[in-house]
């Protein structure tokens, strides 16, 4: 068998066309499911109220192995395109008009970042979709407190309430090297240092509150899809907070640990002066004067009351050292006391401000009879501090007619919260899907990858993104894997 | 000379004036439920261990206006103070010849404590990884332990503290009673010394003895005669004002028996720069089902 030239010219060029046939076709294919990089645009907020989102880009496509184009990175554009020193809508222009190059890009904003997100949320340019991470959709009723002047000074209410709570605890040494007070002043100086742009998340039936009242309109709403992840925290900490604020990249909570070590050593030693008084009260000084008087007594003298000035003259610089001493027990008592009210009133009144949006809400739990405090209270108003026995007489008077039926202890009931947002500041209706609650996790905790809420296993931001970029949401959202 | 064992039953005869066991006043109501411990203790009594204290303490801590009919007059801030909030502890404790402590603290919930939910604004919020759930302390350090058992903070157990038990140790004493007639001498000497001592119009049993310093200060003493004891203690500013009071609260017993220790309380004051009220920091602290052993 043989086969003349030509024919094998005609196999050899069939065999050539088929090959270029089939690989045309396995490049067809590849192109129908090929996934397009997405580009993403990711907005950090502003640096005192914002960790910003660093590394989290990064990671996203180099750990968790998103096909993502960060497009203001190398390779994109300058970070000098995103400018929220301009303020919301002109930071917001100025960034629509850099992304003409860039198609069907999805922006992530934190905070005020996603205020400017939403400034570009029109629909007139290449932002296809946007996610509002801990952004104050509604305002900050913290950031309210914190810059919102009040009164003829000029002081906020935040400056106010440090002003006051430095005022209880003047005098007395409280900060024992934690400097809660000092840095949350320092924190709130830096809000006010920079009110004109803090202002811009002030919420809109403040004055001044212009930027979200723009915003919230119905013309204003975005235009395009979008989704919003929103924090709060479980246990709301002041110290856990303010840790987070100056050790942003430290998985210790310094300010906190401070915090608790002497609130430990406080109260050993509120323990420690209770059975020492109470030892000194019944074998103390006074036992030996007594001791004193038992042995002028059996002595025999015939006039014991002559004895009795020797004796006293004797005992005077005794009596006096004791009664120094017990002033400064009580002057370290004291000071023990205001510090931890003046702390936990720092405390209460951040939490409160951050609930001013909704009403107080209050609760009642049943208290057992035999820790009832109102015959404390009863006896407080009827005789006062400054006559213990009497005090001391209405007290057992008062538990001696109390009826045994247990009574109910009022208490206030937190809104959710992120530490700097409650939960309906950071809402915005028309989500693509309902919005994605990032639990025990504060406001500066939101960007973090690699923050793990309470006890959970695995942080909880990464799963956030993949229930998103897995489009099965919206397709809007959709950030293919490598 | 008393030998050992006559000290040592004084000592826990003393021990017993002074941490005496709380009762119910009402028949028809009964002291809380013996508690559930979670960790049984591990200390015990050694060859060095002097004195062996096992109790129950609730402090309840919270401040209200000094005069509670000015309660309308707060910022909601000031009333969320008011809130009692309280601990609850089941100790064992060990002391040594040496003054030095091992002991083992539980945090616990008693019958009758409110149980506050966790959306609960306290202003004593504190992360639960960081919340002390045990203390246990050996030769005087103290190691503060959170739910999980992790460690969350290290004290130690002061100088002063330790010499205060070697003083009750070492350095024995017994509780003098004075006659009527002693009594007596003894407020005069009382007087010599500087005391101003006044009858309690409240109380027939209770002398007044107030101490004025050079500087305007007074302390005021509560001694109660039948108890022969300092029952309470104030503290007065330069202007007058009341500045703390520490003080002790002993109920009725059946004809015979001493009165027993109640409650003790801290009270001090501050001016609210917030609502203009003047505010009472309050911590009250009663001791419980307390045994004592000596070696």
């Amino acid at each position: 068998m043989y086969y003349t030239t030509k024919k094998v010219f005609i196999m050899k060029k069939a065999v050539l066309l088929s090959n270029l046939l089939l690989v045309l076709a396995i490049s067809l294919h590849a192109q129908n499911n090929s996934p397009e990089t997405r580009n993403t645009l990711w907005l950090d907020g502003l640096s005192t109220t914002s960790k910003g989102w660093d590394e989290t880009p990064r990671d996203l496509k180099n750990i968790y192995n998103y096909d993502l184009f960060n497009i203001i990175s190398l390779g994109g554009l300058p970070g000098s395109v995103y400018q929220p020193g301009l303020g919301t809508f002109d930071a917001a222009d100025e960034l629509a008009s850099h992304l003409g190059d860039y198609e069907n890009v999805l922006g992530i904003g934190h905070d005020f970042g996603g205020l400017v997100l939403r400034g570009m949320a029109d629909g007139t340019n290449n932002l296809s979709a946007i996610v509002l991470c801990g952004v104050p959709n509604q305002g900050s009723k913290g950031i309210e407190m914190a810059i919102q002047s009040t009164g003829v000074d000029g002081k906020s209410d935040a400056q106010w309430l440090i002003e006051g709570v430095e005022a209880i605890t003047d005098g007395y040494d409280c900060e024992d090297g934690c400097n809660m007070v000092d840095l949350f002043s320092t924190w709130i100086d830096e809000l006010e240092a920079n009110e004109a742009i803090f202002s811009e998340m002030l919420p809109g039936d403040a004055p001044g509150g212009d930027v979200i009242n723009t915003l919230n309109q119905e013309a204003n709403l975005p235009q395009i899809p979008h989704a919003v992840f929103w924090g709060s925290v479980e246990e709301f900490s002041i110290t856990s907070f303010l840790n987070s604020i100056y050790f942003p990249n430290s998985n210790v909570d310094h300010i906190t640990q401070c915090y608790v070590d002497n609130l430990n050593a406080w109260k050993e030693e509120i323990n420690d002066e209770r059975r020492e008084e109470r030892w000194d009260a019944v074998f103390g000084l006074f036992n030996d004067i007594k001791g004193g008087i038992r042995d002028l007594s059996t002595e025999g003298i015939s006039n014991p009351w002559s004895a009795i000035s020797s004796f006293a003259e004797g005992t005077i610089e005794s009596v006096r050292t004791w009664l120094n001493a017990n002033n400064e027990h009580d002057a370290e008592m004291e000071r023990i006391l205001r510090c931890e009210a003046a702390n936990q009133l720092l405390a209460i009144n951040w939490q409160l401000e951050l609930m001013k949006a909704e009403s107080v809400e209050t609760g009642t739990v049943q208290q057992g009879w035999v820790y009832d405090n109102t015959c404390e209270d009863e006896c407080a108003e009827t005789v006062g501090y400054s006559n213990w026995i009497a005090f001391r007489q209405c007290i057992v008077d008062c538990e001696d007619n109390q009826e045994p039926i247990p009574n109910m202890v009022t208490y206030y009931v937190t809104e959710e919260n992120d530490g700097l947002l409650n939960a309906n500041e950071q809402m915005l209706e028309g989500g693509a899907f309902p919005p994605y609650h990032l639990f025990n996790t504060n406001h500066f905790q939101e960007t973090s990858l690699y923050h793990k809420p309470g006890e959970a296993l695995a942080p909880l931001l990464p799963q956030a993104f993949e229930d998103l970029f897995d489009g099965s949401e919206s397709a809007a959202f959709c950030v293919p894997k490598q | 000379m008393r030998n050992i064992h006559q000290i040592k039953l004084h000592y826990l005869v003393c021990c017993l004036i002074v941490f005496q066991l709380f009762s119910c006043k009402k028949d028809e109501l009964t002291d809380p439920e013996p508690l559930e411990i979670n960790n049984i203790s591990d200390i015990e009594m050694r060859d060095s261990t002097a004195l062996s204290i096992e109790y129950d303490i609730i402090t309840a801590s919270y401040v209200t206006p000094a005069d509670p009919s000015e309660r309308d007059l707060l910022t909601d801030a000031e009333k969320v103070l008011g809130t009692p909030k309280y601990e609850g502890r089941h100790v064992v404790q060990m002391v040594n010849d040496n003054g030095v402590i091992d002991a083992d603290i539980e945090m616990m919930n008693f019958e009758g404590m409110p149980d506050y939910p966790k959306k609960a604004l306290l202003g004593d919020e504190i992360p639960s990884a960081f919340e002390t759930d045990r203390i246990e302390v050996r030769a005087g350090q103290y190691q503060f332990y959170n739910s999980s058992g992790d460690k969350v903070s290290t004290q130690y157990q002061s100088p002063e503290d330790i010499a205060f038990f070697n003083s009750i140790l070492s350095d024995f004493r017994e509780k003098v009673m004075l006659s009527n007639q002693e009594m007596d001498y003894m407020i005069t000497a009382l007087e010599e010394i500087g005391f101003e001592a006044q009858t309690s119009a409240l109380d027939s049993q209770v002398e007044v003895l107030e101490y004025s310093f050079a500087d305007g200060r007074a302390t005021k003493l509560y001694f109660d005669k039948q108890l022969q004891e300092i029952v309470a203690r104030e503290q007065y500013d330069a202007e007058g004002e009341l500045r703390f009071v520490s003080g002790f609260i002993h109920e009725p017993s059946p004809s015979g028996e001493a009165p027993k220790l109640v409650s003790h309380h801290y009270i001090t004051f501050f001016d609210s720069p917030f609502s203009g009220v003047k505010m009472a920091i309050k911590k009250s602290s009663s001791i419980k089902n307390l045994t004592i052993q000596t070696n």
